[in-house]
């Protein structure tokens, strides 16, 4: 009996403690399959990424979305790829790369398959997508300091300006990216050149405004001698530029001589060996070096140690026309070029940077004052100021700086114009991109590049009119349907 | 019609759920479907039973006192299941005009109470297990009780069933043919079939993974007992197949599912598990997808390419616990990514189960879109504990060469190059003119791929147990070399132990396997392949200071690129807990619970020698610090009910998954060395840059259900059904649905082919249709994300946009359809099988291209269109011959594959324009059509399409071919005479690749590696040659490159394997108290029948795989 009932009761404690352990874990089951798994599958944010709203609720995360466009500028080779794609396909460098894309610049034959153009595409449109970013993050937001959200909406605008004026420059009419938005962007057409002009004189005008006439720090508001964040110079040296391109030579007259005459801070450098050091008080806009191997791209990748490559870098030298193109005791040649000799041959290489690898004395100069000084020059050799007599002024300026004679040529207004084009030539070699665009903006690329110049041929290639124009990269129009082509590709 | 179990619990969901099934079921009208109308209704029971009310109290209080006056019948059920574990199943609708009743009872069966009150209601129920069924009928019969035979008494017959090893088989069917009655074990092993009048009867006993057991039994005297031992199938068709969550045999299989076994494995010289699969499976392709060094990666795709740009891995299951596909490289090493499956140990897998159809990868639900690769480790064995010991040793060497121009060959192709140019060497063309020494020649090749090259293997295991408990314990010890110059190897150390236990009882059950091991992994950062074609009269290795010769900056000595290396260690270790308890008979809880944990870390150097010493300072010194870890676990409480319902047996299951994986990864540069023997240490760098931190999370839920229902071991029908959610994707967009339905018919069990085509042993019909999904993106797509920027500016770290925002995205949706057809002739010993199968995937899930005007060159987004995978897969096995000495086994798969994109609205505007063509595969290619070299100019032509007079893209890019395999497949063979066994393995494929044009550069011309192959000179069919970019031979160059010329066959048919093994007698072991030694040799990639031109068909242009041949002795203490 006793038997019977312990038994009994050693069961039904079992069979009670597995039916509530069944409920309980079937509870569980359903719970956690159906309930908690809504939760269970909505993750945290991520630790090591932003949220792009909450970028722009913090001055700190705002300013850094804003500075980290410069060291990605600063550390991309689009500093390079620029110079040299320009550099190839006009007259400064002589070529020894077989790099087909490289190739295609320098034979003024650009195979859209094979083009390079994405290199300086790409992070084009990499900062102005990053420079919309912020002008719309920043657009009456009340979390952000008002003096930082001005002067980081001021700086985004001048970014944007300066790269949609480089595009338009080399292909012509470019999409005109103003928004985010890339179900917009992404089937966007070409817009006219004339409109691009429109829009980056209006974001230059507000940037003027916006923009801080001191050079700021990390801080935004704080003065500093590094000259590696745009000012409200910046803004105007570059407007003075965009007006310069277009023809309008009293605008660019008047920009160019507000940047002149501020020589609490800017004064050109005494000796050609100090234009690009960093913080040099010739410069307008720099980018501070950032990366580990070099101080500047253009050090990095122009200036030769042994026999040019054949590759994208240290592949090109002084083109012999760049050579022959300077005055006798012209002090940019003995300064700007440097040489190395390997065995019997001496390559000849630009060297307006000193330093290839690392040390943080030179930043890239992407503005500075000796371009003013031509521009007014220009402006005034084409009737504004004081006509061709400033005109003459301006460019002895940058003359004597070279241990060069004032000018003493024909003062007709056309000698005066091909002697301001000559200095524009031996002054900013494979800078900027000036040289390229100069010989498109006057009229003398076909001259020069064709009959009688004959440039091309001499780099073994043919001459079209229509390589002024470099290819609409075909990644780009297989991407985007509405992307039409440059003629004569 | 509307089932009452509990008026309250009735208006459910998941009543309605299954209510709907069972009327869609009801539509059939025949015994099979009456019995699975039941099925489904007890699956409705059983599950409103335990998800929404539990009750059971005891199986046996069946007993009871009742004083219920005048109730009615509703009421009364109600009372009666509130007192005993019964549950009434009934329509409500039968209930209306029946009087109320009143019973008092004391100590009365729940059989009487019913008889009494039913009397006279026009109703009749019956009783299966403790379900009380009530229906409309003509009178009450007094209940399904046991039927009694004359004497009045019960009678039955009972037994045990366990294996050969003594470890009792639970859920082992056991049918008495004749009286078509079926039993199932329980846990323990036991069952009992009632109902046995006296007689004797054959008796037939099934249990997956067993062969059958068949016996004769005389019931007299009411009862009769058995006890059965089952023998394991080790192959054939009783084989068990491995479905993940639960078991089946390739006999009642409904799915499509593959499994390559230990043995198969073993016999192969490989490392990686994904290579001892090259070629063995139906519907999988393997390819060496990089540089053909030890460790590094492969190219796996199961059933083809369903997505178009996003996740096309299978997914990954390693003991229950899922295994990350993606490499956790984070540099290169040769060229390529590790491979992780490089990360587990060969030695210690017991199967690889391959499923692909909707009906084998629908339980596994979304991630199964790619199919399922189920990884199995071994288990220790009941019965006599024994040590074995395997090593191997032997060679690695490059399975394939190309003949290249000697010097002298070479030096003829330039001057041809400078005649047809006109022009003369200048001062660069070292080759030629006096620089280098034109006497010299170096075999490139050989010098840096024919190297001798190592391969060791080695493992002992300790396993055992007895009917309770078995447990295995290995280490096991693997070394490969590579043939470069150069100290490079994989090496990989691994232990592995799994233990089984279960109670006396049998009801609680434990497993448990935990397996780890550690690569080492030691190889160059490049791609050296591309050195092999360096110049032949190229300057000496080494100058006479014994130094790296750079010959003044003339040439790049490939002995530098080899200086710069990566070391890479990975630990991984995989963990899994399953415990399971028997709640009641047949019903089962169970949980499993496992880890991977695996982390690898990679240093990068480049040592001062990499560089050339003109140019080379201190901050030419680097080393990448690189270290990513991936951590999940998963957890999965199941319930599983199996009972013998009817003539069959029917299964249960519900379950659900919470699974949860952090990847992260952090790496750091460090430059300004002092010294090349400090670039391992962080520490010694004097700058860093690029430090990157990143961190991935993701979480995965489930819940699934299955209810497989197998009648007579004839018809078997599968369902399944999950919903799953994935942290992938943004609010709203989680969850997705997926299902399958599966379907068998063994028709040979019918009567007809039983009686009238006796040589047919086996039939089977089966047929599944389902959907799986697919969320292989990474994490936090859906968010628009700025990043840290590796550089600081003004002091302050940046940060970058590195996503853009779209929230709309969710699961990509696969439809699945699979049939097959397997038979077996003369008593099983010719096998032959068949599928077919189409998958289409929809919503393709991609990183959609966009112009980089937008700021990004992708964005994540469901792409409307459609990507279809059909294809067929034939399996032949034979036994050619068996006799008492020799038995010759052959094996032969094919699989024939197709690939279309059928739909992609507006295509021709979409950023893939010139990539796909709708109506092709997704491996076309759009090319320029060669039309031969133009007998007056000497140039390559191509068609000008358009007639612009130019050749354009995309205008005339207008040749499509598809580069991928037309059919491939394997043929083994097995010759077993005595102790001799004889395998060998042949793979075929044939399949349309890219030729030696995409590996060479142009001839003629004086760059880096641009050797050519021998058959260029004195070739017609070729341009003359150039060495000038100047020519216009060189853009017809550019444009053949981009041509139909690139494409050829590059099909190859490839002794993958070979393997010779020699047992020692019997005699000789015991004399020596061995249980077994084998002595073999085994071989890889022996030899390679191809017509390609270029170094490999197999990853047409890398280094080719390894030919490996061992010899090897495995002892058994």
């Amino acid at each position: 009996m006793v038997d019977i009932i312990t038994k009994i009761i050693t069961v039904s404690t079992k069979i009670c403690f597995f039916s509530n352990l069944l409920k309980g874990l079937i509870i569980g089951l359903v719970i956690i399959g159906f309930a908690s798994c809504k939760k269970f599958v909505t993750i945290d944010t991520p630790v090591n990424q932003l949220v792009t709203q909450s970028v722009f609720t913090n001055n700190a995360t705002a300013t850094a979305a804003q500075t980290s466009i410069y060291s990605q500028w600063s550390n991309n080779t689009v500093l390079y790829t620029l110079l040299l794609a320009t550099g190839s396909s006009g007259d400064e460098l002589f070529n020894y790369s077989t790099d087909l894309g490289v190739l295609g610049y320098y034979t003024n034959a650009i195979a859209p398959i094979n083009e390079r153009a994405n290199d300086v595409w790409t992070p084009a449109y990499s900062y102005i997508y990053q420079a919309n970013a912020i002008i719309s993050g920043l657009k009456n937001n009340s979390a952000i300091n008002a003096r930082i959200a001005q002067q980081l909406t001021g700086e985004s605008e001048f970014i944007r300006a300066y790269w949609h004026f480089y595009l338009t420059n080399l292909f012509g009419d470019i999409p005109l990216v103003t928004t985010t938005d890339y179900t917009v962007n992404g089937t966007i057409s070409r817009t006219p050149q004339a409109e691009v002009y429109k829009q980056i004189i209006a974001d230059l005008l507000d940037a003027q405004g916006k923009l801080n006439v001191n050079f700021v720090n990390g801080s935004d508001t704080a003065i500093t001698t590094e000259r590696t964040r745009p000012t409200s110079w910046a803004a105007t040296a570059l407007l003075a530029r965009v007006y310069l391109y277009q023809g309008d030579y009293q605008n660019a007259y008047v920009q160019a001589n507000k940047v002149i005459g501020n020589t609490a801070l800017f004064n050109l450098a005494t000796s050609l060996g100090q234009v690009f050091v960093k913080n040099s008080n010739e410069a307008i806009f720099q980018l501070q070096a950032v990366s580990t191997s070099y101080d500047t791209q253009e050090g990095y990748y122009f200036i030769l140690t042994t026999t040019p490559g054949i590759g994208m870098n240290n592949c090109s030298t002084i083109s012999p026309k760049l050579l022959s193109s300077f005055e006798p005791n012209d002090a940019r040649k003995s300064n700007w070029i440097g040489s190395v000799k390997v065995g019997a041959n001496t390559y000849t290489y630009p060297n307006k940077y000193k330093i290839r690898t690392q040390s943080t004395a030179e930043y890239s100069t992407l503005l500075r004052l000796a371009e003013q000084y031509l521009i007014r020059a220009e402006a005034q050799a084409n009737g504004a100021g004081n006509g061709i007599s400033g005109a003459i002024s301006d460019m002895n300026v940058i003359r004597q700086r070279a241990s060069l004679l004032t000018y003493a040529g024909a003062t007709d207004q056309a000698s005066v114009m091909n002697a301001i084009l000559h200095e524009r030539q031996v002054e900013f070699f494979t800078e900027g991109g000036h040289r390229w665009f100069d010989l498109k903006r006057t009229g003398t690329l076909n001259s020069v590049m064709g009959s009688p110049g004959n440039v091309c041929a001499s780099k073994g290639g043919t001459w079209s009119p229509n390589a002024a124009l470099y290819a609409i990269p075909q990644t780009e129009r297989n991407n985007d349907p509405n992307l039409s082509q440059n003629t004569g590709y | 019609m509307k089932f009452f179990y509990n008026a309250s619990a009735m208006q459910r969901a998941f009543g309605t759920l299954m209510l709907s099934l069972a009327q869609a079921m009801q539509k059939f009208r025949s015994n099979i479907t009456k019995t699975l109308i039941l099925g489904v209704k007890l699956a409705a029971v059983f599950i409103l039973i335990t998800c929404l009310q539990v009750s059971a109290k005891t199986a046996n209080a069946q007993k009871l006192s009742l004083s219920f006056k005048n109730g009615s019948l509703e009421k009364l059920f109600a009372e009666i299941e509130k007192r005993t574990n019964y549950v009434f199943f009934y329509d409500v609708a039968i209930l209306k005009g029946t009087r109320p009743v009143t019973v008092e009872v004391k100590d009365a069966s729940v059989e009487d109470i019913l008889a009494t009150s039913l009397k006279g209601q026009m109703l009749e129920y019956s009783i299966h297990d403790r379900t009380i069924f009530v229906k409309k009928g003509a009178e009450v019969r007094s209940a399904d009780v046991p039927l009694t035979n004359t004497n009045g008494q019960m009678s039955f017959i009972t037994g045990l069933v366990h294996s050969e090893n003594g470890v009792p088989l639970a859920g082992a069917t056991v049918f008495i043919k004749k009286l078509k009655k079926t039993g199932m074990t329980n846990d323990k092993g036991e069952f009992t079939v009632k109902d046995v009048p006296d007689g004797e009867y054959e008796v037939e006993i099934t249990s997956i993974g067993y062969e059958p057991y068949l016996t004769k039994i005389s019931v007299v005297g009411q009862e009769a007992t058995l006890v059965a031992s089952m023998k394991q199938a080790v192959v054939g068709m009783d084989e068990m197949v491995f479905k993940g969550y639960y078991n089946t045999s390739k006999r009642l299989n409904t799915g499509d599912v593959s499994t390559v076994k230990a043995d198969v494995i073993q016999k192969q010289p490989v490392t990686d598990p994904l290579a001892a699969l090259e070629g063995r499976v139906p519907g999988l392709y393997i390819s060496q997808s990089g540089s053909g060094l030890p460790g590094t990666a492969f190219t796996v795709r199961l059933m083809g390419r369903n997505s178009i740009s996003n996740g096309n891995d299978p997914l990954y299951i390693v003991d229950g616990v899922p295994f990350g596909s993606t490499s956790l490289s984070l540099v290169n090493t040769g060229g390529t990514s590790l491979s992780p499956f490089n990360n587990l140990s060969t030695s210690d897998i017991e199967s690889i189960e391959v499923l692909k159809d909707a009906d084998a990868t629908a339980i596994y639900g979304s991630r199964g879109a790619n199919g399922v690769i189920l990884i199995t480790t071994k288990k220790g064995k009941a019965g006599k504990t024994r040590v074995d010991i395997n090593v191997a040793r032997g060679a690695n060497s490059i399975a394939r060469k190309i003949a290249l121009l000697n010097t002298q060959e070479y030096l003829q192709m330039r001057h041809m190059a400078f005649q047809n140019d006109g022009a003369t060497p200048g001062a660069q063309d070292y080759d030629l003119n006096g620089t280098w020494d034109t006497t010299r020649y170096t075999n490139w090749q050989k010098v840096l791929l024919g190297n001798p090259a190592n391969f060791t293997n080695a493992q002992a295991s300790f396993s055992g147990g007895n009917s309770n408990t078995q447990f295995i314990l290995s280490g096991t010890f693997s070394r490969q070399g590579t043939n470069l110059p150069g100290n490079f190897y994989d090496q990989k150390g691994a232990a592995h132990f799994s233990l089984s236990n279960s109670s006396a009882d049998r009801k609680f059950q434990l497993f448990t396997s935990i397996s780890y091991v550690n690569d080492n992994n030691f190889l160059p950062a490049a791609n050296i392949s591309n050195y092999v074609l360096g110049t032949p009269d190229s300057p000496p290795i080494y100058d006479q200071n014994g130094n790296l010769n750079w010959a003044n900056g003339t040439w790049t000595n490939p002995f530098a690129i080899l200086q710069q290396t990566v070391k890479g260690i990975t630990d991984n270790i995989i963990g899994n807990l399953n415990l399971s308890y028997e709640l009641l008979p047949g019903l089962k809880l169970s949980a499993n619970v496992g880890g991977n944990y695996i982390q690898s870390v990679q240093t990068k150097i480049t040592p001062l020698t990499y560089s050339n010493p003109a140019t080379a300072t201190s901050s030419s010194r680097q080393s990448y610090f690189g270290t990513s870890n991936s951590k999940s676990w998963i957890f999965e409480p199941q319930l599983n009910y199996a009972r013998s319902l009817g003539r069959g047996k029917l299964d249960l299951l519900i379950g659900s998954t919470l699974q949860e994986n952090a990847a992260t990864t952090n790496s750091v540069t460090g430059t300004n060395f002092a010294s090349d023997a400090l670039l391992g240490d962080v520490a010694a760098a004097a700058s860093f840059s690029g430090i990157i931190y990143s961190k991935n999370l993701y979480h995965y839920s489930a819940a699934f259900a299955r209810i497989g229902y197998n009648y007579e071991e004839k018809y078997i029908l599968n369902l399944t059904a999950r919903r799953d959610g994935s942290s992938r994707f943004g609010p709203g967009n989680q969850f997705g649905n997926f299902g399958a339905v599966g379907a068998g018919w063994i028709f040979s069990k019918e009567r007809f082919f039983e009686d009238h085509v006796p040589f047919l042993s086996f039939g089977k019909l089966r047929a599944s249709y389902g959907t799986a999904g697919n969320d292989q993106i990474t994490a936090y797509k859906y968010l628009s994300t700025y990043s840290p920027y590796g550089f600081s500016y003004q002091n302050i770290a940046g940060l970058y946009p590195t996503s853009l925002s779209n929230p709309y995205f969710g699961w990509e949706l696969d439809k699945k359809l699979n049939g097959g057809v397997e038979l077996g002739f003369l008593k099983d010993r010719i096998l032959i099988s068949g599928s077919y199968f189409r998958n289409r995937t929809a919503n393709q899930l991609v990183g959609y291209s966009l112009p980089t005007i937008t700021g990004f060159s992708s964005v994540t987004a469901n792409l409307p269109a459609v990507v279809q995978n059909t294809g067929f897969e034939f399996t032949l096995n034979t036994i050619n011959v068996q006799s008492k000495n020799l038995k010759w086994t052959s094996s032969l798969n094919l699989t024939i594959p197709r690939n279309k994109l059928v739909s992609y609205p507006n295509l021709a505007g979409s950023s893939y324009a010139t990539t796909y063509v709708v109506g092709k595969s997704l491996f076309v290619q759009q090319l320029y059509h060669y039309t031969g070299l133009d007998a007056n100019t000497g140039l390559y032509t191509f068609e000008d399409v358009n007639h612009d007079g130019k050749i354009t893209s995309p205008q005339d890019l207008t040749a499509r071919r598809t580069l991928t395999q037309d059919y491939y497949g394997g043929i083994e063979n097995s010759l077993a005479y005595k102790g001799i066994q004889l395998d060998f393995f042949f793979q075929v494929v044939k399949q349309t690749g890219t030729n030696y044009l995409t590996s060479f550069n142009r001839p003629g011309g004086f760059y880096a590696n641009n050797n050519q192959p021998t058959f260029i000179l004195n070739n017609s069919s070729l341009e003359k040659f150039t060495q000038t970019f100047n020519s216009p031979l060189a853009p017809a160059f550019v444009l053949l490159l981009n041509s139909d010329a690139k494409i050829q066959d590059a099909s190859f048919i490839r002794l993958k394997n070979v393997s010779l093994s020699y047992q020692l007698p019997t005699i000789w072991l015991q004399k020596v108290h061995f249980q077994n030694i084998k002595i073999y040799i085994q071989s890889q990639n022996l030899l390679t029948i191809t017509q390609y031109r270029g170094m490999d068909p197999e990853n047409q242009g890398y280094i080719p795989p390894t030919r490996t041949v061992t010899a090897g002795i495995a002892v058994g203490l």
